[in-house]
């Protein structure tokens, strides 16, 4: 692999939690991200997954600088940024771009496509040959809609071509990374296959890297070179995404994959499923030891007390657990 | 790709082409009696303005007296009924003077309009910079506004209109800024804006609080859009059309909180002309012409309730909650 276009070193973004009232004194903090480290190459396309509230869309937010990290490093081409302000962050908006959750709630209801797609080019500064109107339709007409709808408005649009509105809009400026946060969740099934499609079309034709953060495993699973799953804040396992889905190292990564339905009703009846106990630890007071302990039915004295470090235990395959599941 | 393109045209075909803007036109059109106290509104406002046109086709003066109209038997009470309403005079005479009581409320309603659009239109201007910079920016910029605004309506903010006008017009007079009526008319309307504006900043800031916090906000800052930017473009045009139903219904109340202190000697003074100053002098000749005080509050009632009835379909048409 060339050189990676993006590495997280134990990136950490914990939130303080305040008293409220008069003083705001802080109570504590939210380990939201709690020391991930990963790396995505040039042209790679890394999922992240884990179950709600572990962490995966703060991490991909704090990797575009929408929050201030508060420990760690963020190299982004080898070049750390983990510390620029917005000035010196100002070249590298145009590199790495965002696709959002909601294609409802990420445009503006109040602007016309064209002014939304437009936009990059008008925060840099950059004059597009032949004009910001025609690069604007190129790209319509690029992510799959009609580039006559430049002057409609997001709400005479469906959630898919909303999306791709979206996605028009990230790839604006020809970024080397886009962070997708759950890009195609918010969609039907239908239309998330034409969406994750469209995203493995650019990636070929402008040589894309993405940072795909998603909970549907299926979706990652088909998109993705790699996985990362998190729980709670902290990585448990990252490995290439074939090794991963076929023989899982880490409990938890175990129990994820067998929550995911196959369509084959002799095996469905037949296979072993994980039923994980319990809910999601609050990151505010996260359990001593290995995250993972409450819920794991693999459990020990060890791993309610010493945190597992995470070890390479194949290339690019990252395990933090004491009692990993056997190789297959 | 080209199969996809053709399913995402067919689909578009289904979503109405209406913007925000044409929705809420709509639903306003539907309300009736918005609609005819936008008319009447209008009607008011052109008549306040036009006063001098409108004046001088029904012949009439504010200024002239029409002691013709008067009769000396009865202490000059105006001849004919309802205090001498007749093609000459709509609205009739003042008794005692015979001054035109229309030309007087059209003219009267001029100064009114004035003091309630600067109002608005100031309060609203300091009202949303103030309000979008306490809900963008939040922490010590927020609470240092949010608790001066709660000082100016723990304030007795009457008490201080009146205890101090008279001392700051003469400041105003001396300053050579204005005379006369008009540095009465600007401290009226300074001190009507210091007050009133907190109550809009707030409406403003909670808004901007929710607004910042979407993701399209997220996606400018994520293209490296300036504070600067993202206040401007991606918050102020979700912002208008809380303005608008402000403006709808804060105007009406200004209208008649200038009348209020007219009348209290506060306002503008005679010569001028104002529904305050007619109405004081209607009400020492209540027991006399009770028709003179009726037509002019009247008047100025009808204005008021006009402005607030369409300020309630305006909102009704923009507020998407509610939508029946």
């Amino acid at each position: 692999m060339a050189e990676n276009i993006l590495e997280l070193q134990n990136l950490k973004k914990h939130f303080p939690t305040t008293s409220g009232g008069l003083f705001n004194r802080q109570k504590g903090v939210v380990k939201a991200v709690d020391g991930v480290s990963l790396s995505i190459g040039v042209g790679e396309t890394v999922g992240l997954v884990g179950e709600s509230g572990c962490g995966k869309t703060t991490a991909g937010r704090t990797v575009m600088k929408l929050y201030e990290p508060t420990e760690g490093k963020i190299l982004f081409q080898g070049e750390d940024i983990t510390n620029y302000s917005r000035h010196q962050m100002m070249p590298f908006r145009s590199q790495m771009q965002m696709i959002f959750q909601d294609p409802f709630a990420s445009l503006n209801p109040r602007h016309t496509v064209g002014t939304i797609v437009g936009a990059s080019y008008d925060i840099h500064g950059i004059k597009p040959a032949g004009g910001v109107e025609n690069a604007v339709r190129d790209l319509l007409e690029r992510v799959g809609l009609n580039p006559e709808h430049i002057n409609r408005f997001p709400h005479e649009f469906s959630g898919g071509q909303r999306q791709r509105i979206g996605i028009a809009r990230a790839i604006a400026l020809k970024p080397k990374l886009i962070v997708a946060d759950e890009p195609v969740s918010a969609l039907d099934v239908s239309i998330q296959a034409q969406v994750v499609n469209l995203l493995d079309d650019l990636q070929q034709e402008f040589g894309l890297s993405y940072l795909f953060v998603a909970h549907d495993l299926s979706v990652v699973q088909h998109i993705s070179d790699r996985v990362v799953v998190m729980y709670l804040g902290k990585v448990m396992e990252s490995a290439p995404t074939q090794s991963l889905f076929s023989s899982p190292r880490h409990p938890y990564t175990k129990a994820l994959l067998s929550a995911v339905p196959i369509p084959d009703p002799k095996i469905e009846r037949a296979r072993e499923r994980i039923l994980l106990q319990g809910d999601l630890p609050s990151p505010v007071n996260p359990p001593a030891g290995c995250v993972f302990n409450t819920r794991c039915w693999k459990a020990q004295d060890t791993c309610r007390t010493v945190v597992p470090e995470p070890v390479q235990i194949a290339p690019n395959h990252i395990l933090a657990c004491h009692y990993p599941e056997p190789a297959k | 790709m080209a199969d996809a393109t053709q399913v995402v045209e067919e689909k578009s075909a289904d979503f109405a082409q209406r913007t925000p803007k044409q929705i809420a036109w709509n639903r306003f059109k539907r309300n009736r009696t918005g609609v005819v106290a936008g008319i009447i509104s209008i009607f008011f406002v052109v008549a306040a303005y036009g006063a001098p046109i409108i004046a001088r086709i029904f012949k009439v003066g504010p200024y002239e007296l029409y002691l013709e109209q008067l009769d000396p038997a009865r202490a000059n009470f105006p001849i004919g009924s309802f205090g001498g309403i007749s093609w000459a005079h709509p609205f009739g005479v003042t008794p005692e003077d015979g001054r035109d009581i229309f030309a007087n409320v059209l003219f009267g309603s001029r100064i009114s309009f004035t003091v309630a659009i600067i109002t608005t239109v100031s309060s609203i201007g300091i009202g949303m910079l103030l309000g979008i910079t306490a809900g963008y920016f939040r922490g010590k910029v927020d609470a240092a506004i949010g608790r001066y605004s709660d000082f100016l309506f723990a304030f007795p903010s009457f008490f201080m209109i009146v205890a101090l006008s008279i001392p700051a017009v003469e400041r105003i007079q001396k300053l050579g800024i204005a005379q006369g009526n008009n540095a009465r008319l600007l401290v009226l309307i300074i001190f009507l804006v210091f007050f009133g504006w907190p109550g809009f900043a707030r409406l403003i800031r909670s808004q901007a609080l929710s607004l910042r916090e979407r993701d399209f906000v997220m996606a400018a800052q994520a293209q490296g859009a300036s504070n600067f930017r993202i206040i401007t473009k991606e918050l102020l045009p979700n912002l208008w059309s809380t303005a608008i139903i402000f403006v709808s219904l804060a105007l009406p109340g200004y209208l008649a909180a200038e009348a209020v202190f007219a009348y209290l000697g506060i306002g503008v003074q005679p010569p001028a002309i104002s529904f305050g100053l007619l109405l004081d002098d209607a009400r020492s000749k209540w027991s006399s012409d009770p028709a003179y005080l009726l037509i002019t509050s009247g008047y100025l009632i009808a204005i008021v309730l006009s402005l607030n009835l369409l300020g309630d379909a305006i909102r009704d048409a923009i507020d998407p909650k509610a939508d029946r």
